[in-house]
């Protein structure tokens, strides 16, 4: 066993959640080392040899083997948890390489839901709730609190948008464009989102025929050549096709990879040793002393002292790590697990041609006009059967390639033989899948732990995942599904199909919650910066500090929490001796 | 000219090409799943991405004669064509159940290849330590697989054996992978795009 020379801060995984904290420590002058399970790949990797739907999409050829990083799942606590495939890339820079690029803050009211919610409905409404074990809690911190971090990742990680909401004056640049319900920005977005393409056309017909109000979604993609505050400039989108799933070939989309970690690596400060597996974290007396992780290519196993580590891995990952480092939080390490599941509804068209195939995922429209509470006036008079509360975005995706899009299939089409030919000759360019992205809620049957039964190849417990669609869930998804129809319907589509059911998954990109932040130490695994309780040299990043969910995608959110705790190591807003002694 | 076989045997290629045919049949305008090329694409799979799925198809597609011979007395490829696809209507269902109408959407890219209780290709269940090697359970489990990889040999780039001279493309008026789209090629409503189509190695 070797041991390696002490660093300041000890990054135990280099995934989206990483890159921030990295960059801004390193910058400052503390000695910085990644360790990260995955490979070192760079732009060279992702050219046009990868414009590849089997490999990439279809295959998953980012993604780790089973054998490497594995995950049960069980819906029903009954049963004995099954293996399942992890969805998230193991590299340098982590799933930011090959994600969305949708780049959302978080609402206002996202940060106080269960103040909010109470106030809203009282009691009596959500007592429903409560039967289900729903366990939502405020964050320990506020939108305002934030609002210079969100500020920050956005001008220097690059974000495009219409602004919905500066200082209060409402779709401020554009009366047509921006997100009228998003929370307050103190200046505009440094650049504007993708333009709009033949999908989005025709989803805007349709919601503007019912009156709502579509937007382009901000997005982490530059629409021009961009310089941020750190000197780094990275290229406009080409509007390629291969975007989510994939490497960017030209680094337009955002990536700690490519936005953060070539800024840290200029200051001398930052190591990054790929294929390093990290199996446990050692601690004494209540302070973490270093981590044992093994060299993948030679199997050796080494130990890297340091002062101040920070959980930049997955949520499982992180979570498991923790676990099986004894490190329990009192019960409260694992819990509160979240991630989504909801409809589906897609459509075909016959009047026109969309070519969904020819742009990037997120060249997208969509509206948040049943996210949050926006529609809460419409929610309250619904029946004691239907209400729900929280709600989704809804948008339309491209890049419908044909190895990606062979499912979007009505059900009452046969899955092979003439008359599925036929449908895609038809169709191919001709369809429109949305996406739904429902809020879930904490449960305390919905949560992270070791998994009994199963090791992976270095004989470490895997995560198992637990986690149902409740009362909440399904109501909303028959909701979402109704009205997600009917925005297809208006935009003229020959024929609307889907499925209402949530059907919940292990994973699906969005998984949080399981280290939660909170005011309560009994109740939560840190405190508002992501120090743990339990071990205070710990920082956590990444989804699974999220109390609660919303309705957005969670990356940006995780950037901005990742200044947010870079910013109380360096104002010395925290006390690595104590959590409980912070400012 | 036909490309070499490293895993089929010349008994097995007529079976493969026959259940590629059925599900993507070819006529005078569009090609079919024959003559795309499609049991080569399996083929190479076979031998190296889908390796441990090998005992799976050399079961499987013995199921697929003995059960075409219980059934109609024949071999598959001995069975007339209104027969064949009698037969695939039993084993591969017609149409599927509504579950499956689920969008792959982007909630996982590996979504369309979580079939309960089957193996991944390329690594699954089996992959995990103290797991079992692959199996699958009957033949109309078998055949689901083979129309996956049917799908991808006709969908992928025709690098890997299928999608001949980009015929499957051509057909579905989808013009491959592109570096750049302008924004004239975004908003065409009225048509499919009328562009080169191109692949991996046309970049």
């Amino acid at each position: 066993m070797a041991q390696q020379p002490r660093k300041d801060v000890v990054i135990i995984g280099y995934g989206a959640a990483a890159g921030p904290i990295s960059t801004e420590l390193a910058k400052a002058g503390y000695s910085v080392v990644a360790l990260e399970r995955g490979e070192w790949r760079t732009t060279d990797d992702f050219s046009g040899r990868t414009f590849d739907t089997l490999r990439f999409a279809h295959r998953g050829e980012l993604l780790p083997k089973q054998s490497e990083v594995a995950l049960t799942f069980r819906s029903d606590l009954e049963d004995v948890a099954r293996p399942t495939q992890y969805i998230m890339a193991n590299m340098v820079g982590g799933a930011s390489v090959h994600w969305s690029g949708q780049s959302w803050r978080y609402y206002e009211e996202d940060f106080h839901l269960r103040t909010t919610l109470e106030e809203m409905y009282g009691a009596e409404r959500l007592a429903y709730l409560e039967e289900d074990g729903a366990n939502i809690q405020d964050w320990p911190l506020t939108y305002e609190e934030l609002e210079p971090y969100y500020d920050k990742m956005e001008y220097y990680i690059g974000v495009g948008g219409f602004p919905g909401n500066i200082q209060g004056e409402i779709r401020p640049v554009n009366p047509e464009e921006g997100n009228p319900f998003e929370a307050p920005r103190e200046r505009d977005f440094p650049m504007r989102p993708l333009r709009d393409n033949a999908t989005d056309i025709t989803f805007r017909e349709g919601a503007l025929a019912l009156g709502l109000n579509p937007f382009h979604v901000p997005t982490a993609i530059n629409t021009e050549a961009y310089t941020n505050p750190d000197g780094l400039e990275r290229p406009a989108c080409s509007y390629c096709a291969f975007c989510t799933d994939y490497g960017c070939w030209n680094d337009s989309k955002a990536s700690s990879l490519v936005a953060l970690l070539p800024t840290a690596l200029e200051t001398g400060n930052m190591e990054v040793r790929p294929n390093s597996h990290v199996l446990r974290i050692n601690h004494e007396n209540g302070r973490a002393v270093s981590v044992d992780y093994l060299d993948l290519i030679t199997g050796e196993q080494h130990t890297q002292p340091g002062d101040i580590f920070y959980m930049g891995a997955y949520t499982f990952q992180n979570v498991r790590t923790l676990l099986h480092s004894g490190i329990t939080g009192g019960g409260q390490v694992g819990k509160y697990f979240m991630n989504r599941s909801g409809p589906s509804v897609s459509a075909y068209f016959d009047d026109r041609y969309l070519n969904g195939w020819a742009g990037p995922a997120v060249q997208r429209q969509g509206l948040d006009d049943y996210n949050g509470e926006n529609n809460a006036e419409e929610k309250m008079q619904l029946s004691d059967e239907d209400f729900f509360v929280r709600g989704a975005f809804i948008g339309s995706p491209s890049q419908r390639h044909p190895l990606e899009a062979y499912n979007i299939v009505p059900p009452d089409v046969p899955r092979w033989g003439r008359a599925f030919k036929d449908y895609w000759l038809e169709n191919f360019n001709r369809i429109i899948s949305l996406q739904i992205l429902q809020e879930p809620l904490p449960y305390e049957t919905s949560y992270i732990d070791l998994d009994p039964n199963y090791v992976d190849q270095y004989g470490v417990p895997v995560a198992r995942v637990q986690r149902q669609a409740k009362q909440n869930e399904i109501r909303m998804s028959r909701y979402m599904f109704q009205k997600a129809t009917e925005i297809l319907e208006a935009a003229g589509a020959a024929r609307v199909w889907g499925n209402s059911t949530p059907r919940p998954t292990a994973t699906m990109t969005h998984d949080t919650g399981g280290l939660r932040m909170g005011s309560d130490p009994s109740m939560s695994v840190t405190n508002k910066y992501g120090q743990m309780w339990e071990i205070p040299n710990i920082l956590v990043g990444g989804g699974a500090l999220l109390p609660t969910m919303s309705g957005h995608n969670p990356t940006e959110t995780i950037w901005t929490l990742s200044y947010w705790t870079a910013d109380a190591v360096l104002e010395n807003k925290i006390d690595l001796e104590d959590a409980q002694a912070f400012t | 000219m036909r490309a070499g076989y490293s895993f089929f045997s010349p008994g097995e290629v007529p079976i493969v090409e026959a259940l590629a045919e059925l599900i993507w049949p070819g006529d005078d305008e569009t090609i079919g799943g024959r003559d795309a090329g499609v049991a080569v694409s399996i083929d190479r799979a076979l031998s190296g991405a889908y390796m441990d799925m090998q005992p799976v198809y050399r079961l499987g597609l013995e199921w697929v004669d003995q059960a075409a011979n219980d059934e109609y007395g024949a071999n598959l490829v001995d069975l007339d064509a209104e027969q064949q696809v009698a037969f695939l209507e039993t084993h591969l269902g017609m149409p599927e159940p509504a579950a499956s109408a689920t969008p792959a959407a982007e909630a996982s890219p590996v979504a369309s290849l979580e079939v309960e209780g089957m193996p991944l290709p390329g690594g699954g269940a089996n992959m995990l330590a103290g797991g079992d090697p692959p199996e699958v359970a009957d033949l109309d489990a078998f055949l689901q697989i083979v129309r996956t990889h049917v799908i991808e040999g006709l969908f992928a780039d025709p690098v890997y054996g299928g999608n001949r001279d980009k015929r499957v493309w051509a057909d579905l008026h989808y013009g491959g992978p592109y570096y750049v789209h302008t924004e004239e090629q975004q908003l065409t409503m009225d048509s499919p795009l009328d562009i080169p189509i191109q692949s991996i190695a046309d970049l």
